[in-house]
């Protein structure tokens, strides 16, 4: 269930989904949003990267939120009545990305992409696929596997 | 057709533990002809299943195997040592041929071949029969195979198929448990009609007739009324059918009689009927002369007809040809044990279904909550109806869970299967005691502990136990014994395995670690350190590499692999005496008492089996030690205190206690610890939710449960807040390694 797949399967149109942090827009592939939810108070987890938020109960799920803001190097998001989760299916884990807002729902061309410019730091360059240029902004692509919060309490 | 054939497989799975668990029975000496018998009817299943897949491997291996049982059964060997050795052996390797097939893989053509020569040694085919019956094995084959141009039957291309309905001749069901006999007052009233397939394969039945004389004593009376003039019937119908009468000798069973009809059991209508000749003595059973056929199906006993149901029943699951139809009898109420029907559901039904019912728990428990906080008077009708609504959903909640929890058997059953595997490669002699195998262990687990189980005793038999000489010279006797263990301990399922051996050889175990760098030689270890070197990713101590371990997979291994499953696994050894692991596992998915505490407002629950005391603020006598290191004294005895809110990192070390409570716990170890916290709020019963499933583990943290406000409490693993011996609380949680294994 890679991006891969479900891309090719519709050719080369994508719904994504863009959404905003900060000043910045980004964009997860539609195929993995599960659904958008305003911001609900988490339980914070102990010995947790400081970029997940806590837990949250979707309807009887367990799920983790992370602060995709921190999680990009963009600064800790101070959570608001308008703030968002967007519940995601990634890997066969169900994460909720807590992000400013979300702007829209847009069908580009997958040969659109570009990639990451070279400037990039490190950080970008694991954690953004490519960008999509529309009109005067670009919409960076979330490499969802890379993003996830990392095995590295468990050797599993 | 591939349906089929999983259900086929799923089916072999079943008959397969039946056996073993028959096997196992016969070894400890508990086994009655009731075990020989269901261990026959397994056999035959599986020989018949694969009939119709055209297993020839399986057919011929199951059938000598078959013929063994039958000698047994019929008291013509003995269960000697031996002869149990020899059909253990045969056992696995039945099992590799199901698996072999299942899997469409091909096993060694030499695989087997000596078994089966002993098997055929033991007891030798009769009377050329055994040949055939790997042709005809198949109740079901017609599902698979065309009839063939020679049979010009008809119409019905399905001609030959097994008119199961009114045939039911496989031995399977425990309907086809012995009779009573003996008492030389019941018979068996026995019809049988030929179909014309029978004939055109050479078949005569006058010499299956002669074959019954052999059981008992016969009359035959032939039913000729439907035959027809010659012309008329061409040769697509055999009209004759036959009532035959048998006043069985001693011991003469109903399969007794249906295996005389074995070869034909596909081309007849065979219907095998107790009768009560003479006077009926004790029974007050009038009508021990059966129910029709009609009562279950709408099956008229002649040939024709026959077809016709047997066409309509031919969608029905090949491999399970035990449809209960001809329930041939009576209730004497004697010997027939009903048998747990039982249905296959997928698992993630199940699971679906489970979830739903944790979640009509959590919405009970909010609508409680909701209405605590309104004015309704506490006898009012709707408290009450709350009140069965929870008990409903308690119940409820139960019985599902019951569902996923299967008893360890068949795990157990894998793994003895192990040890006489290993302990003939390590040209050791090794047996295996199984204890507590009917504890239920949720079947992921179950599932998930196969790998890592294998491992460990792999690992028991090619270190762990010595050879004969050894043992002998060690005052020992010469057969290991390895121990699997299973029990509810705690909230937890406690798996443990053991072995007489030789135990750990420390000295030998440092001086590889410290050859292979992971240790110095000035560390000063303890044997509890010494022997979680073995958990150390790439440690094998076996001099040379063996077939059986030493494959660069070690310890470290099954101890991730348990750890996946939120579980821990602990060793001990003595010298000369054998060596233990004990792995303890969660019960997923269950629900659980808790006691409800808050930390810096955040709600955690501590599980109940662990707790022995609260105590609230002020109460408990605290002493202090140095670097903010607490002990409680209680009765005599210091017990560290473990501040849960710095010990999960919630907050810094708190300058005093004095507005804590402090909740006693103790650990599966038995040693025991104060747990500070800053508020306690109530007991209450909570649903396990998994962490690992979205996330990862959590150190500290068993999974987390949703409270009745939907917020989410986590739950908290007091095995891992009570510091270990020697350990300062830091470690406990950071070195993780050492506290889990410790």
């Amino acid at each position: 269930m890679s991006d891969q797949t479900t891309e090719e399967q519709t050719e080369d149109r994508i719904e994504i989904v863009s959404f905003t942090i900060g000043e910045q827009a980004f964009c997860l592939n539609i195929g993995h949003v599960l659904e958008i939810r305003g911001w609900t108070s988490t339980t914070t987890l102990p010995h947790a990267p400081e970029y997940v938020v806590g837990m949250m109960n979707l309807r009887g799920a367990v799920l983790p939120v992370m602060d995709l803001s921190l999680r990009l190097g963009l600064g800790k998001t101070v959570p608001e009545s308008r703030s968002v989760i967007i519940i995601a299916h990634i890997d066969k884990k169900s994460v909720g990305f807590l992000v400013d807002a979300v702007s829209n729902i847009l069908t580009v061309n997958q040969a659109d992409m570009q990639p990451t410019p070279e400037v990039s730091s490190a950080r970008t360059a694991a954690f953004i696929r490519g960008v999509y240029t529309m009109d005067d902004t670009i919409v960076r692509a979330i490499d969802v596997h890379q993003i996830m919060p990392q095995d590295n309490l468990v050797a599993a | 057709m591939s349906d089929l054939r999983d259900m086929f497989f799923e089916e072999c799975d079943d008959l397969m533990e039946v056996l073993s668990t028959g096997l196992d029975d016969l070894q400890n000496g508990n086994g009655d002809a009731e075990t020989i018998n269901a261990m026959f009817r397994s056999v035959h299943s599986i020989k018949g299943g694969g009939g119709a897949f055209g297993l020839d491997r399986l057919i011929n291996f199951a059938h000598a195997f078959e013929n063994v049982l039958e000698d047994l059964r019929s008291e013509k060997i003995e269960a000697d040592p031996a002869l149990i050795a020899l059909m253990f052996s045969s056992f696995d390797h039945l099992n590799d041929l199901v698996d072999a097939a299942r899997d469409d893989n091909d096993i060694a053509e030499d695989a087997g071949a000596s078994i089966l020569a002993d098997l055929k040694q033991v007891s030798p085919p009769e009377n050329g029969g055994a040949d055939e019956v790997e042709v005809d094995s198949a109740d079901f084959m017609p599902l698979t195979l065309d009839i063939g141009g020679d049979n010009d039957f008809g119409p019905l291309p399905d001609f030959d198929l097994p008119p199961s309905l009114d045939l039911e001749a496989d031995p399977a069901p425990p309907m086809a448990d012995p009779l009573p006999t003996g008492d030389g007052i019941n018979a068996f009233s026995i019809e049988f009609s030929a179909d014309p397939g029978l004939y055109s394969r050479g078949h005569d039945p006058a010499l299956l007739f002669r074959a019954l004389a052999d059981l008992g004593d016969v009359t035959v009376s032939a039913d000729t009324g439907n035959v027809l003039a010659l012309a008329e019937a061409g040769d697509a119908l055999s009209a004759l059918s036959w009532t035959l009468q048998l006043i069985p000798n001693d011991g003469v069973e109903e399969d007794d009689i249906r295996e005389v009809f074995e070869f034909v059991e596909s081309q007849c209508v065979l219907e095998i009927s107790t009768t009560v000749v003479e006077k009926a003595a004790d029974t007050d059973l009038p009508e021990l002369a059966l129910p029709t056929l009609a009562d279950e199906a709408p099956a008229p006993d002649e040939a024709d007809t026959a077809v016709d149901a047997t066409a309509q029943t031919a969608p029905q699951p090949a491999a399970k040809p035990a449809i209960k139809v001809v329930e041939a009898k009576p209730a004497t109420g004697k010997k027939s044990e009903p048998r747990n029907s039982t249905i296959r559901v997928d698992l993630d039904r199940v699971d679906r279904l489970i979830n739903l019912v944790g979640e009509l728990v959590i919405s009970e428990a909010m609508l409680r909550q909701s209405m605590n906080e309104l004015p309704v008077s506490a006898n009012s009708s709707v408290s009450e109806a709350i009140g069965q609504l929870k008990t409903l959903s308690g119940v409820l909640q139960e019985s599902v869970m019951a569902i996923r929890a299967q008893p360890v058997r068949g795990l157990f059953q894998r793994m003895s299967r192990i040890v006489r595997e290993s302990s003939r490669t390590a040209g050791k002699d090794a047996r295996m005691l199984m204890i507590g195998d009917s504890t239920e262990v949720d079947k992921t687990v179950t599932e998930r502990l196969v790998e890592p189980l294998t491992h460990m005793i792999r690992n028991s038999v090619d270190h762990g136990l010595e050879t004969a000489e050894d043992r002998i010279k060690a005052g020992k006797p010469a057969q290991g014994t390895i121990k699997l263990e299973a029990a509810h301990r705690s909230g937890r399922v406690v798996i443990s395995l053991s072995d007489d051996g030789a135990g750990i050889n420390r000295v030998k175990v440092r001086k590889i670690a410290e050859s292979k760098g992971l240790v110095r030689p000035e560390d000063d270890l303890t044997d509890s350190d010494i022997d979680n070197l073995l958990f150390r990713p790439g440690f094998s101590t076996a001099d040379s590499i063996s077939e059986l371990s030493g494959r660069g997979v070690g310890l470290d291994v099954v101890r991730s692999e348990i750890q996946a499953l939120g579980g821990r696994i602990n060793l001990q050894s003595e010298p000369g005496k054998g060596t233990s692991m004990t792995i303890s596992l969660p019960l997923t998915l269950a629900v659980m008492e808790g006691m409800l505490v808050t930390i810096e407002g955040e709600s955690l629950v501590v599980p109940t089996v662990a707790l022995r005391e609260t105590l609230q603020p002020g109460q408990a006598n605290v002493h202090e030690f140095c670097e903010g290191d607490r002990g409680l004294s209680m009765g005599g005895e210091i017990l560290p205190i473990v501040d849960l809110g710095e010990a999960l990192g919630f907050r810094r070390q708190l300058s005093n206690l004095d507005n804590q409570a402090l909740l006693l716990i103790e650990g599966e170890s038995g040693r025991r610890s104060a747990l500070a916290v800053d508020n306690i709020i109530e007991q209450r019963e909570v649903v396990i939710k998994g962490l690992e499933q979205n996330y990862q583990s959590i150190p500290g943290i068993a999974a987390a449960t949703i409270l009745g406000n939907g917020k989410i409490a986590l739950i908290v693993d007091t095995d891992q807040m009570i510091p270990a011996a020697g350990k300062s609380q830091l470690s406990l949680l950071k070195g993780q390694e050492h506290a889990e294994v410790a």
